[in-house]
């Protein structure tokens, strides 16, 4: 029997962005047959010349997209030292002079790069981080270390004192996840400054946060506890 | 840098589908070749691209991502320890 198939709402509406195909006609289908038939048999919606011609670029755009993804996973890029991670980074942050930016390499056990964002973007002259997205997509991927970078526009090469408890408060949330803070690298103009490098990279955790095993059975005595506590004291309420 | 004959196909399906400037195709291509295609797309909003080319890039990754669960999955291989 054919697996049956749901697609977002977001699926349908980019579907119909790209091709031009009506979102009735791309329901109207979909409600009793697998979606992606759209793009592997575009005939059962009866597209015009240029709907089809769509269809097929982006069939064209998944396919190729398919294998560049397995080759970029097979190729991925591996940190070896500071002075890989201050290439791999020039390279993306390089001469970027119109606002800072930072970006964290989320990196698999090997130190091979599993993905590169950027988390934050900012002024001239700063960029608020938020630990929490970083959080969210290092859980995504499972990672087991990271690397940090930014820019600095004004292409000052030192780090500042922020950049420096910036990256403590990460090695702090991170470290009791067992995800390690490896560097963080500076992009200053056309050059780079390790943080690993200038022996300035946190690396013990000054305010824990904590992450321990909360043990349910001492919750749910509590719970009984305080649930009794609040029976008593209503009754002691209607004794009143 | 010599470009991979399938980015020129994602480029050439890149410019069907989202129809860029001249300047965007330039930033399109430069992107793909340092970030490489799958990196980009999860860093579209990070480049200045007009509204409608963004919303279309936006549109490609919406659609890709759905194919995600369907496409070979290639497991990374574990260990290794501290840069330098």
């Amino acid at each position: 029997m054919a697996r049956k198939i749901k697609c977002s709402e977001t699926f349908f509406k980019s579907l119909n962005a790209l091709t031009g195909i009506s979102i009735r006609k791309i329901k109207s289908y979909s409600k009793e047959n697998n979606p992606f038939n759209i793009l592997e048999h575009p005939m059962v919606v009866e597209p015009n010349e240029k709907q089809l011609k769509k269809i097929n670029m982006l069939n064209e755009f998944i396919a190729s997209y398919s294998v560049l993804r397995l080759k970029e996973e097979q190729d991925t890029i591996k940190f070896t030292s500071p002075s890989d991670a201050g290439n791999y980074f020039l390279s993306l942050l390089g001469g970027m002079r119109d606002k800072e930016r930072f970006m964290v390499a989320f990196l698999d056990n090997g130190n091979r790069i599993i993905e590169t964002r950027i988390v934050s973007e900012g002024t001239i002259d700063m960029a608020i981080v938020k630990p929490r997205d970083i959080l969210k997509i290092a859980i995504a991927n499972d990672c087991s270390g990271l690397v940090l970078s930014h820019n600095h526009p004004g292409a000052s090469r030192k780090f500042s004192k922020e950049d420096i408890s910036m990256t403590q408060k990460i090695v702090d949330i991170f470290k009791p996840l067992d995800i390690r803070v490896l560097d963080h690298i500076l992009i200053a103009g056309n050059q780079y400054i390790s943080m690993a490098n200038e022996q300035c990279l946190p690396k013990r955790i000054l305010n824990e946060a904590k992450y321990d095993p909360i043990h349910l059975n001492h919750c749910a005595k509590e719970n009984i506890e305080n649930k009794e506590l609040t029976i008593m004291t209503e009754e002691e309420d209607l004794e009143l | 840098m010599v470009i991979h004959k399938k980015e020129v196909t994602v480029l050439e399906a890149m410019g069907v589908l989202t129809s860029p400037t001249p300047e965007e195709k330039v930033i399109l291509e430069e992107a793909i070749k340092i970030l490489g295609v799958r990196n980009f797309l999860l860093n579209i909003e990070a480049y200045n691209f007009s509204e409608p080319t963004k919303e279309k890039l936006v549109d490609l990754r919406n659609i890709v991502e759905e194919f995600i669960p369907y496409l070979p999955h290639n497991d990374l291989k574990k260990g290794g320890g501290e840069l330098g």
